[in-house]
């Protein structure tokens, strides 16, 4: 017992020459200074003023001006305050002008100008605040940006901001869209939309590629609200599918009727009004649109396709209604291809979605959905369906 | 229309089969699992030109097809098809063309509803076979597992 008492006292002293030790450490260092170690939170006191040096640098200006220009800063904050509470109808935002000289800047609309003075005047900033003419209050500019979600459609991912300088709404939009498209969204005066995204995208997705779902590509389409662009294959083709290791999201689609036809975005990739006409790559810009009532029964036409690749024909059947195999439940809508003497098999398992066109430019016809066992012919869907689910060819 | 299957505990278990694959198709015994077939319609052979590419998975008696972007598919297969084992495996074949379960390979045809699907048989499908994202209505294999 007596053994174990001396134990535990040798052991409290132990404890205690630790700690004394360690604090004594810790003491010194800080006092040697910074170099000499880390040093405890709170024991280093900068000497000189770093944020003030930058400053200086930045703008040019003496560290004693930039001293003043800050003081002027704090003293523009309750200058804002005030005209926020107090002059929320007329009051435009407030930003610094660093050129040609320093200022503190006071948007204001038409009319609110003697009463933004008046509240600088008596906060004595008069020598260092101008003001400038703005279209839209501070607090309408928030409104327009909470309603942002009212005008643009749901699926867009976008991101919004206020250039009180510019007195501006700024809606960035993250997935690329083109300056039309951009365009085409209806928006009020003082909302400025752009693409603000990933890099505008190298690798393009059009009519004529392999999709990963099996099938070809038709044609690069929009939406007929014009909201958002996209690809199209055809819809009996599975859902699910990539270009380049990029999903294609599903948008729309269906097969059944007059109707072989699915939809899909292409994130990150581009997708130009263009389609591929070699397996080498060669590329045709699509600049018109056939709808089906314009067809003339043995014109010419050529077509791509993943399996059997570039051939050319003739509308042989304007009005022909397919098989359960082909499309269930279809209209006489379809239309039939026969290959020039010269052309191979037309279709082959692949090739749906491939697109129908003449000329170059091209003008689309129509997507391909079907093959016969029977001949080398093939069928495919006009062009001018496509609305039914939402889009048209784009040009 | 024609259904062929033979796993005669699941034949049992519906009664929505109308046939079984014979002796003179399959050596699969009484396990063979289902093989849904069409038959095509009078006419000049139309017939839906996509094609799904993947491999042919065998579960739970149903031969499903699961796609390279992960769709699950339960093919229906032209009227002729044959079903087979080799070592163990089932083997479906239609022409001459034959693909293994797990065998990378690819259907041409196009993709149906369940109502679609069984319009096309007939018949209505077993509640069992119930694939995740569709029907395929297939009118080839397009590679050969030989």
């Amino acid at each position: 017992m007596l053994s174990r008492r001396m134990g535990m006292a040798a052991l409290a002293i132990s404890i205690a020459a630790i700690a004394f030790i360690a604090l004594s450490t810790a003491a010194g260092t800080a006092a040697e200074g910074p170099d000499e170690g880390p040093a405890d939170e709170g024991s280093q006191t900068e000497s000189s003023n770093a944020d003030l040096d930058d400053y200086s640098k930045a703008y040019g200006v003496t560290p004693e001006e930039a001293r003043r220009q800050w003081t002027i800063t704090d003293e523009a904050r309750e200058l804002q305050a005030s005209l926020r509470s107090d002059a929320r109808d007329v009051f435009a935002g407030m930003w610094l002008d660093y050129e040609p000289e320093f200022a503190v800047v006071v948007g204001v609309l038409p009319g609110g100008e003697e009463s933004v003075r008046a509240t600088v005047k008596e906060l004595g900033l008069v020598d260092w605040v101008r003001l400038a003419p703005r279209d839209h209050s501070l607090v309408d500019l928030h409104a327009m940006q909470d309603s942002l979600s009212e005008l643009l459609p749901a699926s867009l991912d976008y991101s919004s901001g206020i250039d009180q300088s510019e007195g501006l709404v700024n809606v960035y939009v993250h997935e690329y869209l083109s300056d039309s498209q951009l365009a085409s969204f209806e928006l009020p005066n003082g909302v400025a939309i752009s693409f603000e995204g990933p890099p505008v995208p190298a690798v393009d997705v059009y009519g004529g590629l392999s999709l990963s779902n099996g099938c070809t590509a038709g044609f690069s389409v929009e939406e007929t609200n014009g909201f958002q662009s996209g690809v199209t294959t055809a819809g009996h083709c599975e859902n699910s599918t990539s270009y380049n290791g990029q999903n294609l999201p599903w948008e729309n689609g269906n097969w059944i009727g007059r109707l072989d036809v699915q939809w899909h975005t292409t994130p990150n990739l581009g997708d130009p009004n263009k389609i591929r006409v070699t397996q080498q790559g060669a590329t045709r810009v699509v600049d018109d649109r056939m709808p089906a009532h314009q067809f003339i029964e043995d014109e010419h036409v050529c077509k791509y396709g993943r399996a059997t690749l570039y051939d050319c024909g003739t509308l042989d059947d304007l009005s022909f209604d397919p098989s359960d195999i082909c499309v269930p439940s279809s209209t006489d809508d379809f239309v039939r291809v026969t290959p020039n003497p010269q052309a191979g098999d037309m279709a082959e398992g692949g090739d749906s979605g491939g697109p129908v066109f003449h000329d170059n430019p091209a003008t689309a016809y129509g997507v391909m959905n079907c093959e016969f066992t029977s001949n080398q012919d093939m069928l495919f869907m006009p062009q001018n369906f496509m609305p039914d689910i939402g889009v048209q060819v784009d040009i | 229309m024609r259904i062929a299957a033979s796993l005669a505990a699941l034949m049992l278990a519906t009664t929505l089969l109308v046939g079984c694959i014979g002796d003179e198709e399959s050596d699969l015994g009484g396990s063979n699992p289902y093989l849904f077939t069409w038959t095509a319609p009078e006419g000049p052979g139309d017939a839906a030109a996509g094609l799904l590419l993947g491999r042919m998975d065998v579960r739970n008696g149903c031969i499903y097809w699961l796609s390279d972007n992960g769709s699950e598919f339960l093919p229906l297969w032209p009227d002729g098809a044959l079903l087979s084992t080799e070592e163990g495996t089932v083997v479906v074949s239609v022409d001459g063309t034959a693909v293994a379960e797990g065998q990378d390979s690819s259907l041409s045809g196009g993709e149906r509803t369940r109502d679609q699907a069984e319009a096309l048989l007939g018949e209505s499908l077993p509640s069992v076979c119930n694939p995740a994202d569709g029907y395929w209505v297939a009118t080839g294999i397009e590679s050969d597992a030989s």
